[in-house]
């Protein structure tokens, strides 16, 4: 066998010799590494179902124009082709008279009692969604304004304080997503990067006598490397795979809420990978520095 | 082969290691470097392979100089020098026959047929073939010795550095560790043995360098050291000497 393909070998060996031989040592890495990432992967799910619901919740912001009893359909098409030509709406609904009682008697289940008012009280209604990027409170209000002082229409509603409040939030969890999220990063990272640190640590002597015998760096490192590697990478699968479960176990009661996107998997795996990587590097650099003077 | 050119070892704490040693030894030497625990034995051990760098002077080993090497290079040179220490230092986790190969492993010019074979040839030297499946741990300290030897010539070094070898072990142990030594040295490998114990160089009529507090301050022949040594030579200590009885080659030189 040619002396390279030996050293590839060698190397791979040694990677997997290394985790058989310390086994009490990464099974302790891998419960520290999987727990850590199973907290971490927990407030990704937590933030990104928050901003799921959110975003689902801004979706329903909008405006409800109604319209006054008696006014002509050629005045209701002039009024929503006038509303159309806003350049803040995306979207104009009519909802006619028996439209709105027949979402009201689904939302009520009990048609009886509207059956013996023996008339339909509901107006009909324009719902008005403005554009993604134009649905803050000032621009809702400017909207429900114009809409609002035209003829035929009888009131206007867009929410209010609660869309103050909606605003408030999603801007507040925003906030709290980028600091709170590169704290927990960070700290996931260092966690991770520590833990690979200290099975490095625990087998300094014997990188001491690699140093020894004329092992260089790299020789040392590559094993060390790999081995850091597998097993960041293996926890975060592991929790991964750990919270898909306890995922799926909770969704039957929490019907609205969405695994993690296939871009914070990346993000999970990726972090967890990096977090290995730096701390192997940084670990073995500490054992390897040579005296100089 | 080894010069110690004004070597001076300061560490930081201001502790003067090593103060201004001159010496050299030539291919195939034996060299007792003798002294009391923290005189400077094992510094003057890690210049030559170059685990510790002098704080001025210089060393040369082969063609390594300790002024001009990289840090890419002392791996390099760690492959000529065959290092045996009090404690073995062995890898726990791997077999005697593990131990050896992985100067070779590290060396990586070897196929495995190759490997095997230079394997069992040292262990063979050190009278170990039977212990090669034999985790540290299994071994007595004078096998652990054997081993540490082993691993330490299996590359053909051009010197062999043993410290305190038979600091745990006891006299009769001890005694064959050091024949095993001589041993390796008839063979024409420079050896340089560091001990506390004067009694074995003077035995063996072998070249013998006296180390106090940082200073070479004595040279002789085993048997006649006493009486050719006879104290300090001043600053900047040369030693040299004829090649001993066990080396093929002269003796060191003055520079």
């Amino acid at each position: 066998m040619p002396a390279f393909t030996g050293e590839i070998l060698y190397f791979l060996r040694e990677t997997l010799q290394g985790l058989g031989r310390h086994k009490s040592l990464s099974a302790a890495t891998l419960v520290s590494n999987v727990a850590t990432f199973l907290v971490f992967g927990v407030i990704l799910l937590v933030t990104a179902n928050v901003r799921f619901v959110a975003k689902q919740l801004e979706e329903r912001k909008g405006i409800v124009a109604f319209i006054e009893e008696g006014v002509s359909q050629e005045r209701i098409v002039y009024l929503e082709s006038e509303i159309e030509k806003l350049p803040q709406v995306e979207t104009v609904t009519l909802v006619s008279k028996e439209e709105a009682l027949e979402g009201f008697r689904k939302s009520l289940g009990k048609e009886e009692i509207l059956d013996a008012l023996g008339t339909n009280p509901l107006p009909a209604s324009f719902e008005v969604k403005l554009r993604q990027k134009q649905r803050s409170v000032q621009e809702l209000e400017e909207v429900a304004n114009f809409i609002g002082g035209l003829r035929g229409i009888e009131e206007v509603s867009f929410g209010g304080e609660w869309t103050l409040s909606l605003d408030r939030i999603l801007r507040t969890l925003t906030i709290f997503n980028i600091v709170i999220g590169s704290i927990v990063g960070l700290a996931i990272a260092f966690i991770v990067a520590n833990t690979v640190r200290l099975t490095v640590l625990a087998r300094k002597e014997s990188i001491e006598i690699m140093k020894v015998v004329g092992a260089t760096r790299r020789f040392i490192r590559i094993p060390f490397l790999l081995e850091g590697i597998l097993h960041t990478s293996v926890s975060a699968l592991v929790a991964l795979g750990m919270l898909y479960l306890g995922f799926r176990a909770a969704s039957h009661r929490l019907p609205d809420v969405a695994f993690l996107s296939p871009l914070l998997v990346t993000l999970f795996v990726a972090v967890g990978l990096g977090a290995g990587i730096v701390g192997t590097h940084f670990s073995i650099n500490e054992v390897l520095r040579e005296k100089r003077d | 082969m080894i010069r110690f050119f004004h070597v001076t070892k300061t560490y930081p704490n201001n502790r003067i290691a090593l103060n201004d040693v001159t010496f050299e030894m030539e291919q195939g030497e034996l060299l007792f470097v003798v002294g009391p625990s923290g005189a400077g034995k094992s510094t003057l051990l890690r210049m030559i392979y170059m685990e510790e760098m002098p704080t001025s002077g210089q060393v040369i080993v082969g063609r390594f100089l300790s002024t001009t090497i990289s840090r890419d290079k002392i791996p390099l040179l760690r492959r000529q020098v065959g290092t045996v220490f009090q404690d073995f230092r062995l890898m726990q986790d791997r077999t005697a026959f593990e131990n050896v190969a992985l100067s070779l492993r590290i060396a990586g010019r070897f196929s495995g047929t190759e490997l095997k074979q230079k394997v069992m040839n040292a262990l063979g030297k050190v009278g170990l073939c039977h212990r090669r499946n034999s985790v540290p741990r299994e071994l007595s300290g004078g096998e652990q010795q054997r081993v540490a030897i082993a691993r330490a010539i299996v590359n053909s070094p051009i010197v062999l550095l043993a410290d305190e070898p038979t600091g745990n072990l006891d006299a009769g142990v001890g005694g064959e560790i050091i024949q095993l030594i001589c041993d390796v040295n008839a063979g024409g490998t420079a050896v340089v043995v560091a001990t506390h114990d004067e009694n074995v160089p003077r035995k063996l009529g072998s070249r013998i360098a006296r180390i106090r507090e940082g200073r070479l301050s004595e040279l002789g022949r085993g048997l006649l050291a006493g009486v050719i040594g006879g104290g300090p030579i001043g600053g900047g200590e040369t030693i040299g000497g004829e090649a001993s009885n066990a080396g093929k080659s002269r003796g060191g030189a003055l520079i």
